[in-house]
């Protein structure tokens, strides 16, 4: 259920523009290009329409997600929020075509041909996942390879996605000789290199030390301008799906659903000293703490 | 270099005690020669070429079994490991035998097989192809499933997920199959080859023992021991050490 209760310096999700300014100083730093997003009329990437899900297990059947609704745009930085155990990693193996839903549409507008369907959508686990046995370039040429690439154009493209997440220097060291903000570079670099529709990121930096997770955030958003990707990007950290998102999803858990969503003024990079991601994080949080009307409501009634 | 001295000198003791103990006249030749008579037998039978003989032919029957394990033991244990109802039925088949010592196939293998090289082929099959298959059984089995995902996720799948995946990710369990298959199959052999008398090395212990030449009974265990260690040490432990570096699993500290 999307709450539609409106917040004085928020745009309400409906992104109809601001009522009020933010108070203070700017929520951004200036001189950056504010986006498209939300300004001119953007096109629809990822519709997802009464998605359910339910898992069978020993204990009897767990609802992971139950009437998911969500539109992500085109370009779309798109937060995707909640607690640990509300079905954020399941609503991602879903988009991704991993596992099917029970009930419901997932519908992904691709600018593809037919036959180039395969990783047009494509997750960054929170555990990286590169091939140990392979290298880092090996780990980003392998979905070339399965697209039947000649060799050396692959080279090309996956060396400079390396470059791009800045690891051309490590092309041939193993994944254990990386550290682990380097792996989620490689990770990176690796579904990049595919130029894929729609970047699914589960909880990418949550296993960071704090310094490696800012930088690879500043990092992401750079790279984010530049390749004009559609991101879905699951936290459960306020403050980060603050600093990255064009809009936030809140979810709740048990079974997962969406609580609100929030639109946040344009402009990058985010600034966090400011009065309003202040105020924004602590309403945030204290929505994400409420156990929200419907469990309320279940556990009284 | 602490170590090895502590090793040399080690071994230098218990040669020495031998030496004394055997020497001390406690106990008949034919019970414990001396080291230098064990070592005369060894260099005089290696330079007559009777040992040498001897060595090919066990390595050689080694090799074949071996080799036919492999061949038989690798595919098999994928299909086991992939194949839920052929791992229900072939797989638990597999597992129930590996509980019987392979030397227990010799009657059987005799009266198939007849007294020559492929009854004891057979022996040394059964001891190697049982645990290679269930290794690579278990590996296949027991790839992290987020591997599977992230390949699945970049394109691949059926035979290129098979091959590209889910093989190199079983791949240190496999080659822990495959060190146990060998020595499984050294055991077997030499076990087969005491009982069942055809030339080969433990045809020479058993000659030994006939002759009442203890020397030749110790000299020979040696020579097993040494092709024992000479192959664990030069193929396997090279072997293993080499893909659990490239997985991660020994980091250099
Ligand atoms: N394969 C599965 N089998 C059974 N239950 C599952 C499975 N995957 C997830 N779940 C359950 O679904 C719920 C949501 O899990 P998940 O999507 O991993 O949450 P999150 O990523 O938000 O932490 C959890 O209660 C979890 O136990
Ligand atoms: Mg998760």
């Amino acid at each position: 259920m999307t709450e539609a209760r409106a917040l004085p310096c928020l745009e309400p999700a409906t992104g109809r523009g601001r009522e009020q300014e933010p108070v203070g100083a700017p929520f951004f730093l200036p001189g950056e290009p504010a986006r498209a997003y939300g300004r001119a009329k953007p096109r629809l990437k990822l519709e997802i329409r009464d998605v359910t899900k339910t898992f069978t297990s020993a204990q009897g059947l767990i609802r992971a997600l139950s009437n998911i609704n969500l539109t992500v745009h085109e370009g779309e930085f798109a937060c995707i929020l909640g607690p640990s155990g509300c079905g954020k990693s399941t609503l991602l193996h879903l988009i991704a075509g991993l596992e099917l839903p029970d009930h419901g549409e997932i519908r992904l507008y691709s600018s593809r041909a037919k036959k180039e369907k395969k990783a047009e959508k494509l997750i960054i686990f929170q555990e990286a996942a590169l091939f140990p046995w392979l290298t880092v370039l090996e780990n980003v040429l392998f979905g070339l390879r399965l697209q039947k690439l000649g060799a050396k154009e692959s080279k090309e493209r996956a060396m400079h996605f390396l470059a791009l997440v800045k690891l051309e220097d490590f092309a041939n060291c193993f994944v254990h000789e990386l550290s682990g903000g380097m792996k989620q570079r490689a990770a990176l670099a690796r579904a990049l290199v595919l130029n894929p529709e729609l970047l699914l990121m589960d909880e990418p930096f949550a296993a960071l030390d704090f310094q490696t997770r800012e930088k690879l955030q500043q990092e992401l958003e750079e790279i984010w301008r530049r390749t004009k990707k559609t991101i879905i990007f699951v936290t459960h950290n306020v403050e980060e799906a603050i600093t990255l998102g064009d809009r936030v999803i809140l979810l709740s858990g048990h079974p997962g659903t969406v609580k609100r969503e929030y639109t946040l003024p344009p402009g990058r990079p985010r600034q966090k000293e400011t009065p309003f991601f202040a105020e924004l994080a602590a309403e945030i949080k204290r929505d994400f703490q409420n156990p929200g009307r419907e469990l309320v409501e279940q556990v009284t009634g | 270099m602490r170590f090895v001295w502590r090793k040399t000198a080690f071994y230098l003791f218990l040669v020495l005690g031998w030496y004394l103990l055997a020497h001390s006249g406690l106990w008949p030749e034919y019970m414990l020669p001396a080291p230098e008579k064990v070592f005369q037998n060894l260099s005089a039978g290696l330079r007559s070429g009777r040992y040498l003989l001897a060595i090919i032919i066990s390595i050689r029957r080694l090799l074949l079994g071996y080799l036919l394990s492999l061949a038989i033991g690798i595919p098999l244990g994928m299909l086991t490991g992939k194949c839920r109802w052929l791992d229900e039925t072939v797989g638990s088949l597999v597992l129930g035998m590996q509980t019987l010592p392979s030397i227990c196939w010799l009657p059987l293998s005799l009266l198939w097989f007849g007294l020559n090289e492929r009854a004891i082929l057979f022996v040394v099959v059964m001891g190697a192809v049982l645990s290679i298959t269930m290794a690579t059984n278990s590996g296949v089995k027991n790839v992290a499933p987020l591997y599977i995902r992230a390949g699945r996720n970049m394109g691949a799948k059926g035979m290129v997920l098979f091959l590209r995946i889910i093989l190199p990710a079983a791949l240190p369990s496999i080659v822990n199959g495959l060190k146990q298959g060998w020595s499984f199959a050294w055991r077997s052999l030499m076990a087969g080859e005491l009982l069942f008398i055809n030339l080969g090395l433990g045809y020479l212990l058993m000659m030994g023992r006939e002759l009442n030449d203890m020397a030749q009974v110790i000299a020979v265990m040696f020579i097993v021991v040494m092709l024992g260690l000479f192959f664990d040490r030069l193929l396997f432990s090279r072997l293993e050490k080499a893909v659990r570096r490239r997985w991660g699993f020994d980091q250099p500290s």
